[in-house]
């Protein structure tokens, strides 16, 4: 052990005080941004004003105004729980993946995927589905035209893309064979994070990413995706907006948010067992190909925990077409509560699904094993780095995948 | 000459027992005082009794009962999707080389993974003509060796036609009284759970 924990242990002191003396300061701004939210609850046209007035004000700055955007629905208005259908299927995809390692033994990249369909009230065990792991090696599929690796983040939206690709087959199969409704989960947001690939790739990647929201939505799939304690504060970057006065909205006062650290989950901790908050949409420029889709995207915050003392709140994402439906609402709501309930907090198809999708050092160490084996059959050297075998030797006292 | 179908694979073996790993969802469950075997290499196999069928802990079992939300559907999910594996103890208690069966240790313990069949009725026949693996099991500490006989001799009781029933308990009763008589609460408590009906 290198950590020296005795010369943590002072500062972990120390921040334990420094914690309990930002609690007052913190406590008082949740109240003035509580505060504001009722006051500003049925003022939508003001709001919608200042937003404007902040994309405006942020035009020509290096950074946009990202924040939520007050739908019909009273902003601090909380909506009880709907009865939950009896019958409902619930499907959850899930990726995992082997990222490309210089220091392996070869260049290579593995993408796998995990799916469960649940059945509420059909008495039946749900049914599991793994698609095929798909193995990159190709040099096309490594590198790019200057030959350079694939990125983590272009992996992680090949890994990404699979994963609705999965409730692209099969939610609209059962929609159509089935009565009762059936809810898609993805576990994280509902958009496709392009951030980290090439420009040229971030739109191809998104139209594709959409056709399959469109299929979707053809199919009356009810479409969301699950974010379990986001850290998110799209509402309470609404909430400075309105804390300002319209004249003051400039670059500079937008940048000084005097709520921080303060998240979306403290704003909404008055939430009840079941309960979820009013619906906003997501302003953000990176987020207009899916308002040009038609696939606006919405959220709002959800208890779903069954224990008034102990809150469990994420915030769920869900394109415009749900939105505007309010059923199909009503069901996503209750359906989602009712499959975190089974675990007491998390959906119980997200958990399964990332159980049939993830890749286990075991199993990374198989596939690395697999292809030492493949490489010498072929006459090939497989070496990890020197710089790996070293840290193997000191972590490990062995090198695990020398033949 | 037995169930053909594997019910488990050794997880972990020595010479007086081992040790298998099967899933819930085996067509024939092993039951505690089954006779199983393990074929080992041509012509070898190891005979035991299951002496204890442990369900492994499993987290995402404690948390859903911690919670309490059952649903029929996740109970069967994690029962049958899930296989969260069973781990079954065996007892040995004898070996057949070719077609000769003997009641003792055998020379070597099964492998890994080696294949877990359950005893068929003529296997079960053909292992208790003779009954001189009482003394292991009964000198087996640390396994509820009494019970273990008990059922045993009951299923073994069953396979047997009516009219060699009652002779077969009554030579099992013999061979008992034989071993301990030097404890004869002991026999006592064992003579009354086989007597024959």
């Amino acid at each position: 052990m290198t950590l020296e924990l005795n010369q943590v242990a002072q500062q972990v002191k120390a921040m334990g005080r420094s914690l309990a003396e930002q609690r007052p300061q913190l406590d008082d701004n949740l109240q003035r941004a509580q505060t504001l939210l009722r006051q500003f609850s049925n003022q939508q046209s003001a709001l919608h004003e200042r937003i404007q007035r902040a994309e405006k004000a942020q035009q020509g700055q290096r950074f946009e105004w990202v924040g939520a955007a007050p739908t019909q629905e009273a902003l601090a208005e909380v909506y009880s729980l709907p009865p939950c259908p009896q019958q409902l299927t619930v499907i959850a995809s899930d990726g995992s993946q082997i990222h490309p390692d210089p220091h392996a033994i070869t260049l290579y990249y593995l993408i796998n995927t995990g799916c469960i369909i649940y059945r509420h009230g059909s008495n039946k065990k749900p049914e599991t589905y793994s698609p095929k792991p798909r193995l990159f090696y190709e040099p096309e599929d490594l590198f790019d035209d200057q030959g350079r690796l694939i990125s983590t983040g272009e992996v992680n939206v090949k890994r990404d893309l699979a994963e609705l690709e999965v409730l692209t087959n099969l939610g609209p199969a059962y929609a159509q064979t089935i009565p009762e409704p059936v809810l898609a989960l993805m576990d994280g947001q509902l958009t496709l994070r392009v951030i980290d690939l090439p420009f040229d790739q971030q739109q191809d990647r998104q139209d594709e990413y959409i056709a399959m929201l469109d299929i979707l939505r053809e199919a009356d799939v009810l479409l969301a995706g699950y974010i379990d304690r986001p850290r998110s504060t799209f509402t309470l970057s609404l909430i400075h907006l309105a804390s300002l006065a319209f004249e003051d909205i400039n670059e500079e006062n937008l940048r000084r948010n005097h709520f921080r650290p303060l998240t979306d989950l403290d704003l909404f901790n008055f939430l009840g067992p079941g309960e979820r908050s009013a619906i906003f949409s997501v302003r953000a420029k990176g987020l207009d190909r899916y308002t040009f889709a038609g696939h606006t995207i919405h959220f709002f915050y959800l208890n779903v925990s069954h224990n008034p003392a102990i809150p469990h709140l994420a915030r769920v994402e869900i394109p415009a077409w749900i939105v505007a439906n309010q059923t199909a609402l009503d069901t996503l709501h209750a359906g989602i509560v009712r499959q975190a309930r089974i675990t007491g907090g998390y959906p119980y198809v997200l958990a399964r699904a990332d159980e049939l999708a993830v890749i286990s050092n075991e199993e990374r160490e198989a596939v690395d094993m697999m292809l030492a084996v493949a490489m010498r059959q072929q006459g090939l050297s497989p070496e990890i780095s020197l710089k790996q075998r070293n840290k193997n030797a000191y972590r490990f006292g062995r090198e695990s995948f020398r033949l | 000459m037995s169930t053909v179908l594997p019910i488990g694979w050794v997880l972990r073996a020595s010479t007086v027992g081992f040790t298998v790993g099967c899933r819930v969802l085996q067509p024939t469950t092993p039951h505690f005082g089954d006779l199983v075997k393990v074929p080992v290499a041509d012509d070898v196999s190891v005979f035991g009794l299951i002496y204890n069928v442990q369900v492994q802990d499993d987290p995402a079992v404690r948390q859903l009962i911690l919670v309490g939300e059952m649903e029929t559907e996740a109970i069967l999910d994690q029962r049958e999707n899930r296989l969260v594996p069973i781990e079954v103890s065996v007892l040995v208690v004898g070996y057949q080389r070719g077609k000769q069966i003997y009641q003792g240790l055998p020379p070597q313990p099964p492998l890994s993974l080696d294949t877990l069949i359950l005893c068929s009725d003529a296997d079960i026949r053909a292992f208790t003509q003779t009954l001189d693996y009482f003394r292991l099991v009964l000198n087996s500490a640390q396994i509820p060796a009494d019970e273990v006989l008990v059922t045993n001799l009951r299923r073994a009781a069953e396979v047997y036609p009516p009219e060699t029933r009652r002779q077969f308990l009554i030579g099992a009763g013999r061979e008992l009284a034989r071993l301990l008589s030097f404890d004869l609460v002991r026999l006592d408590n064992i003579l009354r759970r086989i007597r024959p009906v």
